[in-house]
């Protein structure tokens, strides 16, 4: 049975999965197109709309009035993505920037091509409730004695919230801070009426009742941040913010939109700039059921963590450790932002729970802030809040399990029908740890490959290894306490050092990997040599032999496991905006900010983690090898590891002599022809 | 500066406002100075607007701001450039719907620095709402 995550991803049957992942292909290019229209919709960044059915409207803005509107990245493009999500889930929304940065210029010109009406109010100065809600005037058309010398005439908001057959609106409250108190507490009325979905009562004309519906009135109310030489404006009261999800922009636009949007104007640039592929949000056709919701794998987990984040952005704010220059106080709130949260992840799940989760985050949380040290702040928080499955979870069974050995037999026992099967030099188990690194394994944790796999091992050249993270002491395994403990230990034997130019290692090697990263424990098989079709390919040619060879040797005829399934799936779905993004940087310099976000996400790639070593491990089994059967592997050749270091490099390792292992950080595009990848598995 | 280079720099500056995007902000630093260049304004075919309705029925068109004036004329300048412009009828509740013609369209404000003052103290801040602005 489908995973309900793979259920999630399954809209369509199985016999047109196929289809649709060949044509997810060919719309690669177009997946990365800011903004797609169709004749009924509209999506921005990936934020689908519908247009309205009705669009003939004096109140619907014209097309052509925006026809040189320039979608920068930076501003214009995620100010859509933003006002488009509010508009699918039906959150009012408060955008606080300086003028210069088009808020309602953009607003309309997406009203424009929606063919949603836009009722427009400026709350500075004398606008007083009724011009909002309505007022009795004298009735032109009295005739006869019978009519009404006065009738009720809306204003601009009842107008804007009563319901027309086809018709969308969009109802904009701009200068809000600068409206009187008595207009935002009616405002702030009609706030809660939308969100209860109910009416809102018209005391203006005591009696009448509007019924009110957020699928069909958006709300955007605009400000400009409090001083800065806006004159005039009142903070606004954090527990009247709350209503609002609430967005703060910079007081003016960032140097690199100005430039490029000057040249965009005169012609003298790039007619588009590069998106991002970490900028699309990707709505779905159907919301999750909560029933749905609640069974997604890792849900649990990610909600414990998002309690905790919550917990910690509110008293970031609180101690002014965030937001201290913004003008406007907020808060997170307790009920409003967990429901927000719930409401996008029931629209944007896109089967990766920790990545859906995070946007949310960004939308709900980080938008509150300017400053891009804040921002950076709460997402290392935001990175926290994800699922982590544990390799003991895996539904991978066993060697005792699937071969009928009895449960009572011991570890032991594994060992030798491992030896049995790999042959006594390629099986490492606790007895030559403890030799090589001095450590006493209490408990050995089971061997998780069947005899099967272990016989396909041997046809492949591969070793079994237990690897451990901690040495005696207790300390992380890492390449630094693995050179310290094997240079001493092989200068007493009469052997060379562990690493080439020793100490000197650190060099090049970001000091993290050098001193903390260490390998994940557990059993694993290795290729003992690269893999003769990864030699002279990039990392991402690289990944696609390894997957091959999953395919066709390690797995062939078998089920592929689950893992493996969804991360091979991941890396389909990925490789295309990926290999455009690496595209993108090796031709612009201006793209350049980007490699840290696309080496961290080849590296987090899932495919990566399951079937390469981290420097730490290749150093490790390279190490033991040695250390057991006096024999170098690696001498002529180069593996390329998981683990990556800023910008986006990844490191290689290799060219084991009597100098010791070598290693370069190179990036990923890079080619060579002793350069390939050993097979490296846990599960 | 001679009362020739005046004119001419700020004929040179209606000019440039042929076809922009934004309303034109015309600074006197005086009543005799606002008086010649409403005159300059009207010899250069610009048409003195009365009411917010009317200042998108001619081409080149002015409207003269004080402290006193209606809320409407600053909806007016900050919709302006966004593609459309609804400016609301207290008395009969009605909107007014309005596409600005951008091309080959000017439209300004005059205003003297003292009612400029007192119409940025009461938060209409023409300044920022309008786009260029001169003044002698």
């Amino acid at each position: 049975m489908n995973s309900p995550e793979r259920q999630f991803n399954a809209l369509t049957s199985d016999q047109d999965k196929s289809s649709n992942e060949i044509k997810k292909t060919t719309e690669t290019v177009d997946e990365l197109r800011p903004i797609i229209e169709t004749e009924t919709s509209i999506s921005y960044l990936g934020v689908k709309l519908e247009k309205a059915e009705v669009r003939d409207s004096q109140f619907v803005p014209k097309r052509e009035q925006y026809e040189d509107f320039i979608n920068d990245k930076e501003v214009a493009l995620s100010l859509q993505r933003d006002i488009a999500v509010a508009f699918l889930n039906g959150d009012p929304l408060l955008i606080e920037g300086g003028t210069s940065l088009g808020k309602t210029t953009t607003i309309r010109k997406m009203a424009a091509e929606l063919g949603y009406e836009v009722y427009y109010v400026n709350l500075n100065g004398a606008t007083d409730v009724e011009d909002l809600m309505g007022r009795f005037i004298p009735n032109s058309h009295q005739n006869k004695p019978e009519d009404p010398e006065y009738i009720f005439a809306d204003g601009k908001v009842t107008s804007g919230l009563r319901q027309e057959e086809g018709k969308i609106k969009i109802i904009i409250l701009d200068e809000f801070n600068s409206a009187a108190p008595n207009v935002l507490i009616r405002l702030h009325e009609v706030l809660d009426a939308l969100e209860r979905g109910g009416d809102v009562i018209l005391s203006e004309d005591a009696s009448e009742s509007i019924s009110v519906n957020k699928e069909k009135t958006k709300i955007v109310a605009l400000m400009n941040p409090v001083g800065k030489g806006y004159l005039g404006r009142e903070p606004l009261d954090p527990a009247q913010l709350r209503r609002w999800v609430y967005k703060k922009m910079p007081s003016e636009l960032p140097v690199s939109t100005f430039s490029y949007s000057t040249d965009a104007l005169f012609k003298a640039g790039p007619e588009s700039q590069y998106i991002t592929p970490d900028m699309f949000l990707k709505s779905r056709e159907d919301a999750l059921t909560l029933e749905q919701l609640s069974e997604i794998p890792g849900m649990r987990e990610v909600l414990e963590k998002y309690k905790e984040f919550h917990k910690a952005a509110k008293e970031l704010v609180k101690s002014r450790k965030i937001a201290e220059d913004q003008s406007q106080p907020f808060i997170y709130d307790d009920r409003m932002e967990p429901r927000r949260v719930r409401d996008f992840v029931l629209r944007f799940y896109n089967g990766d729970i920790n990545e859906t989760f995070q946007q949310a985050l960004r939308y709900y949380y980080a938008n509150k802030l300017e400053s891009d040290v804040d921002r950076k702040k709460l997402e290392e928080l935001i990175r926290l809040v994800e699922y982590k499955p544990k390799v003991a979870d895996s539904k991978r069974r066993g060697v005792e399990r699937e071969d009928k050995l009895s449960v009572g037999e011991s570890i032991s026992k594994h060992i030798e029908v491992a030896i049995e099967k790999l042959g006594k030099e390629n099986v490492f188990g606790p007895k030559e740890i403890e030799k090589v690194f001095g450590v006493k394994i209490e408990d050995v944790p089971d061997i998780p490959f069947s005899v099967e796999e272990l016989e396909r091992a041997k046809n492949l050249n591969q070793m079994l290894i237990l690897r451990v993270d901690k040495t005696a002491e207790g300390k992380p395994m890492s390449i630094k306490a693995m050179s310290d403990i094997l240079d001493k230990k092989w200068k007493d034997e009469g052997r060379d050092c562990l690493l080439f130019l020793g100490e000197g290692f650190i060099n090049w090697l970001d000091n993290d990997l050098f001193t903390k990263e260490s390998p994940r424990a557990g059993w694993a098989l290795v290729s003992k040599d690269v893999l003769p079709a990864s030699l002279n390919k990039d990392y991402l040619e690289q990944t696609e032999v390894i997957i091959e060879t999953l395919k066709e040797e390690v797995f062939k005829d078998l089920d592929i496991p689950e893992e493996y399934a969804e991360a091979i799936t991941e890396f389909k779905d990925k490789k295309g905006r990926i290999v455009k993004s690496l595209r993108d940087i090796y031709r612009d310099v201006d793209q350049e900010f980007m490699r840290p976000y696309v080496g961290k996400e080849i590296s987090e790639l899932k495919i990566n983690q399951l079937t390469r070593q981290t420097s730490a491990e290749a150093i490790y089994d390279l190490a033991v090898y040695y250390d057991i059967n006096n024999k170098r592997l690696l001498a002529d050749k180069w593996t390329w590891s998981v683990s990556w270091q800023r910008p986006s490099a990844f490191v290689l390792l290799g060219g084991f002599g009597g100098q010791g292992i070598m290693h370069k950080i190179w990036d990923p595009g890079n080619r060579a022809t002793s350069l390939g990848v050993c097979l490296s598995r846990r599960l | 500066m001679s009362k020739t280079s005046d004119k001419t720099s700020i004929e040179k500056f209606l000019s440039s406002l042929a076809g922009s995007k934004d309303v034109g902000l015309v600074i006197a630093n005086n009543q005799i100075e606002y008086k010649n260049f409403a005159k300059i304004l009207h010899d250069l075919g610009f048409h003195k607007s009365d009411n917010v309705t009317d200042i998108l029925k001619v081409k080149k068109t002015y409207f003269t701001i004080n402290q006193n004036t209606e809320k409407e004329v600053y909806d007016f300048v900050v919709q302006y450039p966004t593609g459309q412009i609804e400016i609301f009828d207290k008395k009969i509740m009605q909107s007014h719907i309005f596409s600005p013609n951008y091309k080959d369209s000017a439209v300004v404000l005059l205003v003297d620095q003292d009612h400029l003052n007192k119409l940025q103290a009461k938060g209409f801040n023409f300044l920022s709402a309008s786009g260029p602005a001169y003044r002698s």
